[in-house]
């Protein structure tokens, strides 16, 4: 008998994402599945009812669609850039070569990426849609109705994820056929976040929310949107919460719109297998050599501000290894983008600016992405500088000065455009405080170092690296709450506590990091 | 006999938390100044640990040994100085060229920058990778990074060399260079070589001495001929087999029995 090779292969997937959970993997949606139950039927509804009556009339005002639709927007655009932002940047070059010499169809590989990830990531949509009936329950909910929305959430997610995975497999195989296309592949995979996060951002401030309710005729925005699937699904949504009640409570539009959803879903699946085959080459794909280039002022520059010589030459090379790879460059822009979003969003307010506010915590971010590469190329890669004469000393030498190099310049941009936002501020003390984050930078660079060494990141995938970033991020809030509460003393001491608190806990890092560096094997 | 270069004793590394696996079982072992000497021995033996633990790159978790006159522990500095190391797996930046990476190993092991530059050059013409010098290391096949691993094991000119498994993805004229070139390093300017290798005649040419390591444990030592008396073989192929244990008899089709129809 011929097995479902799309079946092993998303089997394969599924065992992968949960090899963490080890023997208990197969109970892991039975584990989450329980309690999302008992919330629903339960906890939730419970709650809800003491809420009943503002919920109604949440839902008789026209805001409600709005809201639904962008909930839903939001899931599907979250989904679709998943995948191509997984796919594009994992390392999976070795599987691959394994799964080129089996007899597979491109197909295949696409179909099991797709129903492999299905399980993991219907976790999130479950839960959110859960939480989404279990709110409409005590309005009168019927049982098909509230399968219904269950379904309009998955049917949502579903789409996104599928045409996700077919645009991410794509862009692969369009870009993947060089080193430098692999590299692209990982620096769009950064950035294509990055629409998303502006777009959160655009919600949390309630601008998109205006924009779409302000129109009574609708804007050019309200009618994008109208365009997707998603939005068909909140329409539906609404309508039951205003007729609650059984299958009664149900015009015929309801069940064509979720048809209508069906029908979407089913025909991406099925236009998508048959692209598959013809755009997505499973072929082996040839690597053109690319020559480094001459080096430049720049490098000159950098090679005489870090002293010359031998260390000169040091960091000058972890440079080029650093700046030659087109994900960092991403990752920094990435940041930057969404310090600009903040300063945006955030700035412009009374007091000084909560744009400027904002990026104290979004400096843990920059400086994790621009230290954090120092373990990814894997042990053997720290065991050069181990097998050195003093290598630990000079690999943690040469690569706080470098970071330090690319990040004090974008700590000095990022702050001054913040700092613009707060009106009336003088020069004097806007130098001083671009002085002091320059400070602060330079402090969270070496913290950052001390906790990527203390906990070494393998990979490049961007999951794993958030560990140690939300440790500093954590790390950056208890600062700043011991400094508002210390602001009774001033808001001098405030600050100076921040600076404080992070170059004692950086050193100490650093020193606890060093120590680990010397004893990895 | 000559100075001794490297000398352990019941120097042992064992990885895991509780020390499960036994890596290097209690090597007591002296190799001499201007030696070649080889390491045989099955895979997973405990041939790179070994290799490792006398670079000063894993700390031993028994015994002591000295390089070159210098403790292991206490003065791995000058070890590390003096040694030179094809890794087995070694890391190396993708993103440097050639020449770059060469410069930058040159730095680590703070070769003067005017001997250096002449070094690199002169190193990548013998390894016939001068005309691509300037293309980026991801590009290089498996090979052509091996002879510049090899190059930056050599660019700081040590006494004392270290290569585990040189030939191993080189291709036939390659490896009979780097075979050549092993043999110049120890005949003519005097260096103390251990080589790790699988290929048997390669070891049989070069090596004064062969050490075999099966299991973690040092279970013979000695010349060719001597390895050869002692189990009354012929060839260094049939002692180095009837040292680690034989060919088990084993039925090696038997996995096809079950076929479909
Ligand atoms: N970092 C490590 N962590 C845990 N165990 C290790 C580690 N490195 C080596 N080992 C174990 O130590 C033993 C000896 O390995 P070693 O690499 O020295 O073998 P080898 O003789 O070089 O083999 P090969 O011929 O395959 O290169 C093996 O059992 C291996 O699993
Ligand atoms: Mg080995």
């Amino acid at each position: 008998m011929r097995r479902l090779k799309w079946l092993v292969l998303a089997k394969n997937g599924y065992l992968l994402r949960t090899s963490s959970f080890g023997r208990m993997r197969y109970a892991v949606p039975f584990l989450i599945g329980v309690p999302i139950v008992v919330a629903v039927f339960v906890i939730i509804p419970w709650i809800a009812d003491f809420f009943l009556d503002e919920l109604e009339v949440f839902f008789l005002s026209s805001a409600a669609v709005t809201f639904i639709q962008i909930i839903l927007f939001t899931i599907f655009i979250l989904f679709l850039t998943f995948p191509i932002s997984f796919s594009l940047n994992s390392g999976q070059e070795e599987h691959y070569e394994v799964l080129l010499s089996a007899p597979l169809k491109p197909k295949d590989v696409i179909l099991g990426k797709f129903v492999g990830d299905m399980p993991f990531y219907s976790v999130a949509v479950v839960v959110a849609s859960s939480l989404f009936v279990a709110l409409l329950l005590p309005l009168g909910l019927g049982l098909v109705q509230a399968v219904m929305i269950m379904g309009i959430f998955l049917l949502t997610f579903f789409s996104a994820l599928w045409i996700g995975v077919l645009l991410a497999a794509m862009i692969r195989s369009k870009i993947g056929s060089s080193a430098r296309g692999k590299d692209l592949g990982k620096a769009l995979s950064m950035t294509v976040a990055l629409p998303m996060v502006g777009l959160m951002y655009a919600i949390m401030s309630g601008m998109v929310y205006s924009a779409l309710l302000d129109s009574g005729s609708k804007g050019p925005l309200a009618f994008a949107l109208d365009l997707l699937p998603s939005s068909w699904g909140a329409d539906v949504i609404v309508s039951f919460a205003l007729n609650p009640g059984g299958a009664s409570g149900m015009s015929v539009e309801e069940p064509l719109r979720f048809v209508a959803m069906i029908i979407f879903f089913v025909g991406a699946l099925w236009v998508g297998t048959k692209l598959a085959d013809r755009a997505y080459s499973l072929e082996s794909q040839s690597l053109s050599s690319n020559l480094a280039r001459p080096e430049g002022q720049f490098y000159r520059t950098v090679r005489t501000v870090s002293g010359g010589g031998s260390f000169g030459s040091l960091v000058v090379s972890v440079f080029k290894d650093y700046g030659r790879r087109l994900e960092n460059i991403s990752k920094v822009v990435y940041i930057i983008g969404l310090m600009l979003l903040v300063t945006f969003f955030f700035g412009g307010a009374e007091d000084v600016g909560g744009g400027f506010i904002m990026l104290f915590f979004l400096l843990p971010f920059l400086s994790g992405f621009i230290v954090g590469e120092v373990t990814v190329r894997g042990k053997e890669n720290l065991f050069i500088y181990r097998k050195a004469p003093r290598g630990e000393a000079r690999l943690v030498r040469a690569r706080i000065v470098q970071s330090m190099i690319v990040m004090i310049p974008l700590t000095v941009i990022a702050s001054a455009i913040s700092l613009t936002t707060v009106p009336g501020l003088g020069t004097g003390p806007a130098l001083v405080m671009v002085l002091y984050m320059i400070a602060l930078s330079a402090s969270l660079i070496v913290f950052s170092l001390g906790l990527f060494l203390m906990f070494p990141v393998f990979s490049e995938k961007p999951a794993d690296m958030m560990g140690n970033v939300i440790i500093l991020s954590v790390f950056m809030m208890g600062c700043f709450f011991a400094a508002v509460l210390l602001s009774v003393y001033g808001e001098i001491a405030g600050w100076l506590l921040i600076l404080t608190l992070t170059t004692v806990s950086g050193t100490i890092a650093l020193f606890l990091g060093v120590r680990n560096l010397k004893t990895l094997e | 006999m000559s100075k001794t270069m490297i000398s352990t004793k019941r120097l042992s590394k064992s990885y895991g938390k509780s020390g499960q696996v036994i890596a290097l079982d209690k090597l007591t072992l002296d190799v001499y100044e201007g030696e070649t000497f080889g390491l045989l021995g099955p895979n997973g033996a405990g041939k790179t640990t070994t290799v490792r633990l006398l670079n000063c790159i894993v700390k031993p978790t028994g015994g002591s040994a000295t390089v070159g006159g210098y403790d292991l522990i206490e003065n791995s500095i000058e070890i590390k100085r003096m040694t030179g190391l094809l890794a087995e797996s070694p890391g190396l930046y993708e993103k440097l060229s050639a020449q770059e990476f060469l410069e930058f190993m040159g730095a680590l092991y703070d070769v003067p920058s005017d001997i250096l530059s002449v070094r690199v050059d002169k190193l990548l013409k013998l390894f016939g990778l001068h005309g691509r010098r300037n293309h980026l290391l991801e590009g290089y096949s498996r090979g052509m990074k091996q002879k510049v691993l090899i190059a930056a094991a050599l660019i700081h000119d040590p006494p004392l060399l270290f290569f585990d498994e040189p030939t191993s993805t080189l291709d036939p004229s390659a490896a009979l260079m780097v075979r050549d070139l092993m043999k110049d390093l120890s005949e003519n300017v005097g260096k103390t070589i251990v080589v790790c290798s699988h290929i048997l005649p390669i070891v049989e040419e070069l090596c004064d001495r062969i050490g075999i390591i099966n299991r973690g444990e040092l279970v013979a030592v000695g010349t060719v001929d001597e390895l050869m008396e002692r189990t009354g073989k012929d060839t260094l192929e049939k002692a180095y087999i009837d040292i680690t244990g034989g060919v088990q008899q084993k039925e090696l089709l038997s996995w096809r029995e079950l076929r479909s129809a």
